[in-house]
């Protein structure tokens, strides 16, 4: 599996077992764990920006 | 943006930038019709073009069996098989033209997905920043498809050699490690 040096202009971000990137929000806190997991990768990429 | 392309080589000039989703470079096993669906579409497409084939990504968009439901109930969306039409549209695949049907008219490595084949040569043309979010577990896109645009994105080396171990002036100055 592909690691990315953080900070770098291009990067990507692979989900164990996630099938699909959907951001819905969940029913519950835990039910939105997987959103909350990439929208916090969205963040971090954007602050590194 | 690759400014030394022309623009007609270019991916969309004016984007600085994006977050990439789940991109449909490459389509999961899973989701993929048999060879020989293909070959019926392909075949078809001149005058079928609207007819529904392929289950394609039918009941695998998600791991939560709500979302299925949800899009199933939701009278906006199409809920019948993958058009002819439309799936060799995604893939890119020539359509006969004037009604006329050739048959078995591709060879396999032609009819493997012309159009996955042409993005793929050209990911190295992608030079903007980006982060792609892709999960492995993916039943529709492969997340082989997103690897392969990272590596070829962040390459520097965008010259590719094909190279023949019956050549004796190459194996003079490659190390046997080197090949792969």
């Amino acid at each position: 599996m592909l690691i990315t040096p953080r900070g770098s202009e291009q990067e990507i971000k692979l989900f164990p077992g996630y099938e699909h990137i959907l951001l819905r929000k969940g029913r519950d806190e835990k039910d939105d764990e997987r959103r909350q997991n990439v929208l916090n990768e969205m963040l971090g990429w954007m602050n590194r920006r | 943006m690759d400014t030394e392309l022309p623009v007609s080589e270019s991916f969309r000039p004016t984007l600085s930038g994006g977050m990439i989703l789940c991109p449909m470079l490459a389509i999961s096993p899973e989701t993929r019709p048999p060879y020989l669906i293909e070959l019926i579409a392909r075949t078809i497409s001149s005058f079928a073009s609207a007819l529904p084939l392929a289950a394609a990504n039918k009941g695998k968009n998600s791991e939560d069996p709500t979302v299925e439901q949800q899009f199933e109930m939701d009278p906006q969306t199409y809920h019948g098989k993958l058009r002819v039409g439309t799936g060799l549209g995604i893939l890119q695949v020539r359509l006969i033209p004037n009604f006329r049907v050739r048959l078995f008219p591709l060879t396999l490595l032609e009819f493997l997905a012309q159009g996955l084949i042409d993005i793929n040569t050209k990911m190295n043309h992608l030079k903007v920043p980006f982060l792609i979010c892709h999960g492995t577990g993916d039943r529709v896109t492969s997340y082989h498809g997103s690897e392969k645009l990272y590596r070829e994105a962040v390459s520097t080396d965008k010259v590719r050699f094909r190279l023949s171990r019956s050549d004796p002036a190459i194996w003079k100055h490659a190390d046997n490690s080197t090949w792969i």
